[in-house]
C-alpha cells in the first residue's frame, strides 16, 4: 500500500479516533458512530488500514454464537502469539468494523497487527468481505431471527454466501455440518466441517418453532439426532441430501462440577480431549469452531488448552457480575432458539429462581417482538421450577409480562415497571444474599443495563477486556 | 365449566409457525382452561391423516418458504373436504398469512406458477416484488364490537376479495391485504384469515373470547364464557397503540 494512500485518510481518522476517546471519557462506550463518521468522510478507510494486516482476517458469521466464537478464537490465537484485532463488542456492522480497526490504528494510520478476527452481521457479510482480505470464514448456524430486518432465511444465506466469494484461495471455509441451510453453502475453497456426534445422555428436545424441512424440495428431514432446534444429524428422504460427516466432530462430552465439562473432539490426526468451563449447550458449539479453525490454523493443542482455561462467557452472553453478594447473569436474547438455550440452563438450577427480563424493540432489537411467544417460558410455569418472581421491563416489557401470564406463572409473581434502574434494583434486593439474579435482555437493554452497573461501580467496560 | 370440554386442531404446527403465530393456540387454550374447561390440542401435520372433523376449533399458522408452502398445499388438498366441513358447520377456523392465503383459491408465484387453494374463502393471492413489513392497525366489526386490532404483518403477497368474502378489517395504518384497497383479511361464516402476525388473540382477548364462544356455542349452545381480568392484555395493548399512535 502506499503511503500516499494512508496519508488521505488521516484527518477521518483521527476525527474517528478522537470520537472513541471521547466516547469512552463520557462513559458512552460508543462502538459504531465513530466508524460511521470516518467512513463518511473517507469511504475506503476500512479497507486501507484492513489491508495492513499481514495474514488477513478470519469473518465469522450466523445467527446465534458470532461473538463467544470470535471471543475465544481470538484470545487462542494471541495466546498463540499473533496480534489480533477483534471487535469484541459485538458491533457486527460494517461501522462497528471499521471502529474497531480505527481504535486499533496508530494516530498515523499504522496497524501493526498480524490477523483480523471479525464477527459480522450476516446481512453485513458482502459489504464487509469486500473491504477486506479473507483468510478464513465460519458459518455458526441460522435460525429465524428478526426476519423482519432479514427477510426469509434463504435469502440470508444467499447473502452470507455472496460474501463467501472474498475468502483467498488458498483460504478455507469452516462450516456446522449439524445445521443443513449452513452446511448447503458450495463456494470454490477448500472446505471443512465441524458438528456434534450422537451424544450419550444428551437431551433430544424438538421445538417447534424451527424449520425442519429441505431446503431443497421442501420434505420433512429424517432426524437421527437432534441436538436442539434444526441442528442434528439429518438427512432428506425427498432428494437425499445428508449431513457431510464433519472432519471435526465432538464425540463425547461429560459434565463435572462447577459448570465445567469434559469434551472430546476427533480431528483427522487424532483426539483432542480438554475441559471447558461455559455453561449452555450452545456454548460447546461455539468451542468446536473456535478450536477447529485454530487447530486448522496450526495452533498447538497446549495452547487451545491454556486459553480455554482462561475462558468465562463473554459480553453478555451469560456474564457475570458480583454485586452486593449476588451473582448478577446477564444473558443477551435475541431470537427463540438461543432463549430456550439460556431458560434450560437457568431451570438446571436447584432452589428458588428470581428472575429479570428486559426486552426492548429499537431497531438493533429487532422491531417485531412476536418471538417471544415462540420461547418456551412454559418451562418456567413448570411445577419443579420454583419461581419466586420474575421482574419485566424495557420498551416492550408489558408484551413480556403478557407472554408469562399466558405460559402460565401466576400474575401474582410477575412485576412490572418501566423504568430499567428500578426494577433493577428491585431485582437485586428480591434475590438472596449469595444468591444468583439470572437477567434475559435484549441488545439495546443489555447496553443500558450495563451503563447501570458500570454506575454502580461493577463491571468492566467492554473495552477494557 | 367444570367438564366441559373442548377438542383444539392446530395444523401443520411444526411447519407453519413464524413471528410467534402459536400464540394464538397458547391465547386460546390458556383462556378456556382458565374458565375451567379440559382441553386437548391435537397437533396435526402434514402427512398426519387423522380426522379433523371433531375438533371444536381450527388455528393454522404461517410458514416461511415457497418449499413448504408446496408441501402443505398437496396435504391441505387431502384435508380439504374436512376443513370445508368444518366450516360449513360453523366450526371457527382461525388461519394466519401463508396459512389465510392458502384457504382462497390460488397463490400465482412470482414464476407464474398457480399453486392451488382449498377454496375455502373467495380470495387470491399474488406474490408482489415488494415486502410488506411492518406494524399495522385495523378497524374492525364483529357481532356488535367495533374495535381497534394492532398486530405485525410480513407478507410479500397481494390478496384479493371476491364478492363472497367479507374483509375482517379497514387498514388505519399499514399495508393489509394488497395495499390498494384498504382492506385487510377475510371472513366466511366463523372462518377468519388474516396477514396479522404478532399474535393475533393475546392482545385482543375479546377476539380471542369471540372465537372461544362459538365453538364453546357450537357444542354445548348457550353457554356463556365467564369473564377473566385482561389487565396484562390491555397494557401491552395499550403499548402498541402508543407505538404506533393510533387511537383507540
Amino acid at each position: 500500500m502506499f503511503p500516499g494512500n494512508r496519508l488521505k485518510v488521516l484527518p477521518s481518522l483521527g476525527l474517528g479516533k478522537m470520537c472513541i476517546n471521547f466516547s469512552r471519557y463520557s462513559n458512552f462506550g460508543g462502538s459504531t458512530l465513530p466508524g460511521r463518521l470516518a467512513a463518511s468522510l473517507s469511504p475506503d478507510i476500512l479497507s486501507i488500514l484492513a489491508s495492513q494486516l499481514k495474514e488477513g482476517c478470519i469473518l465469522i458469521t450466523g445467527t446465534n454464537g458470532k461473538t463467544t466464537t470470535a471471543y475465544l478464537l481470538a484470545k487462542i490465537l494471541s495466546q498463540a502469539g499473533k496480534k489480533i484485532i477483534h471487535n469484541r463488542s459485538g458491533a457486527n456492522l460494517i461501522s462497528g468494523v471499521t471502529t474497531s480497526f480505527i481504535a486499533e490504528s496508530t494516530w498515523s494510520g499504522k496497524i501493526n497487527a498480524d490477523l483480523g478476527v471479525i464477527e459480522v452481521d450476516e446481512a453485513s457479510m458482502p459489504a464487509v468481505a469486500s473491504r477486506l482480505r479473507v483468510k478464513a470464514a465460519i458459518v455458526t448456524n441460522l435460525f429465524p431471527d428478526q426476519l423482519d430486518r432479514f427477510g426469509e432465511l434463504k435469502h440470508i444465506l444467499k447473502i452470507i454466501a455472496q460474501g463467501l466469494n472474498k475468502i483467498d484461495g488458498d483460504g478455507f471455509l469452516l462450516l456446522n455440518a449439524d445445521d443443513p441451510l449452513v452446511s448447503s453453502i458450495k463456494k470454490n475453497v477448500r472446505t471443512i466441517y465441524y458438528g456434534i456426534d450422537r451424544l450419550k445422555g444428551a437431551s433430544i428436545t424438538a421445538d417447534q418453532t424451527d424449520i425442519k424441512t429441505c431446503y431443497r424440495c421442501g420434505k420433512k428431514y429424517d432426524y437421527a439426532h437432534i441436538h436442539y432446534a434444526h441442528l442434528g444429524i439429518y438427512r432428506c428422504p425427498g432428494c437425499g441430501i445428508r449431513r457431510p460427516s464433519p472432519q471435526y466432530s465432538i464425540v463425547s462430552h461429560f459434565k463435572k462440577p462447577a459448570q465445567s465439562a469434559a469434551v472430546a473432539i476427533k480431528t483427522p490426526t487424532g483426539v483432542f480431549q480438554f475441559s471447558l468451563k461455559a455453561r449452555g449447550f450452545y456454548n460447546i458449539y461455539n468451542a468446536l469452531a473456535a478450536i477447529s479453525c485454530a487447530l486448522i490454523l496450526g495452533v498447538r493443542e497446549e495452547v487451545i488448552k491454556a486459553s480455554l482455561r482462561q475462558f468465562t462467557a463473554c459480553f453478555g452472553r451469560m456474564e457475570t457480575f458480583a454485586i452486593e453478594n449476588k451473582m448478577v447473569e446477564l444473558a443477551l436474547i435475541k431470537n427463540p432458539v438461543g432463549a430456550n438455550e439460556v431458560l434450560r440452563t437457568i431451570v438446571e438450577e436447584d432452589g428458588e429462581i428470581t428472575l429479570m427480563l428486559a426486552v426492548n424493540d429499537k431497531y438493533a432489537d429487532g422491531t417485531d417482538v412476536s418471538w417471544l411467544w415462540d420461547v418456551d417460558f412454559e418451562m418456567l410455569a413448570h411445577p419443579d421450577n420454583k419461581i419466586k418472581n420474575i421482574f419485566c421491563s424495557g420498551t416492550r416489557g408489558e408484551e413480556m409480562s403478557l407472554r408469562l401470564k399466558y405460559a402460565g406463572i401466576d400474575t401474582r409473581k410477575i412485576k412490572y415497571e418501566d423504568d430499567l434502574n428500578i426494577i433493577f434494583r428491585e431485582s437485586l434486593s428480591n434475590t438472596p444474599d449469595g444468591g444468583k439474579l439470572p437477567i434475559l435482555l435484549t441488545y439495546t437493554a443489555m447496553l443500558e443495563l450495563r451503563k447501570i452497573i458500570n454506575k454502580m461501580g461493577y463491571g468492566k467496560k467492554f473495552w477494557e477486556e | 365449566m367444570q367438564g366441559l370440554k373442548l377438542r383444539f386442531a392446530h395444523l401443520y404446527p411444526d411447519l407453519m409457525n413464524s413471528y410467534g403465530d402459536r400464540g394464538n393456540m397458547i391465547a386460546l387454550v390458556m383462556r378456556a382452561r382458565w374458565r375451567g374447561f379440559s382441553v386437548e390440542v391435537m397437533d396435526v401435520s402434514a402427512g398426519d391423516n387423522r380426522r379433523i372433523t371433531g375438533a371444536d376449533c381450527i388455528v393454522i399458522g404461517g410458514g416461511q418458504g415457497l418449499e413448504e408452502r408446496m408441501a402443505i398445499c398437496k396435504d391441505l388438498q387431502q384435508k380439504s373436504p374436512e376443513i370445508h366441513y368444518c366450516a360449513e358447520n360453523k366450526i371457527p377456523i382461525l388461519a394466519i398469512c401463508s396459512g389465510f392465503q392458502l384457504l382462497g383459491k390460488y397463490y400465482l408465484t412470482a414464476e407464474g406458477d398457480r399453486i392451488p387453494g382449498i377454496g375455502l374463502l373467495d380470495i387470491w393471492t399474488i406474490a408482489s416484488k415488494r415486502r410488506a413489513v411492518g406494524h399495522i392497525a385495523l378497524r374492525v366489526r364483529l357481532g356488535n364490537m367495533n374495535k381497534t386490532i394492532v398486530g405485525f404483518e410480513n407478507h410479500a403477497g397481494n390478496t384479493f376479495l371476491g364478492a363472497r368474502a367479507l374483509p375482517f378489517g379497514k387498514v388505519l395504518k399499514g399495508y393489509g391485504n394488497n395495499g390498494q384497497d384498504g382492506k385487510e383479511g377475510a371472513i366466511y361464516k366463523n372462518v377468519l384469515g388474516t396477514y396479522l402476525h404478532g399474535p393475533l388473540l393475546p392482545k385482543h382477548p375479546w377476539l380471542a373470547d369471540y372465537i372461544l364462544e362459538k365453538a364453546v356455542n357450537n357444542k354445548y349452545p348457550g353457554t356463556r364464557l365467564k369473564l377473566l381480568n385482561s389487565k396484562f392484555e390491555k397494557m401491552a395493548y395499550q403499548k402498541v397503540l402508543k407505538r404506533m399512535a393510533v387511537r383507540c
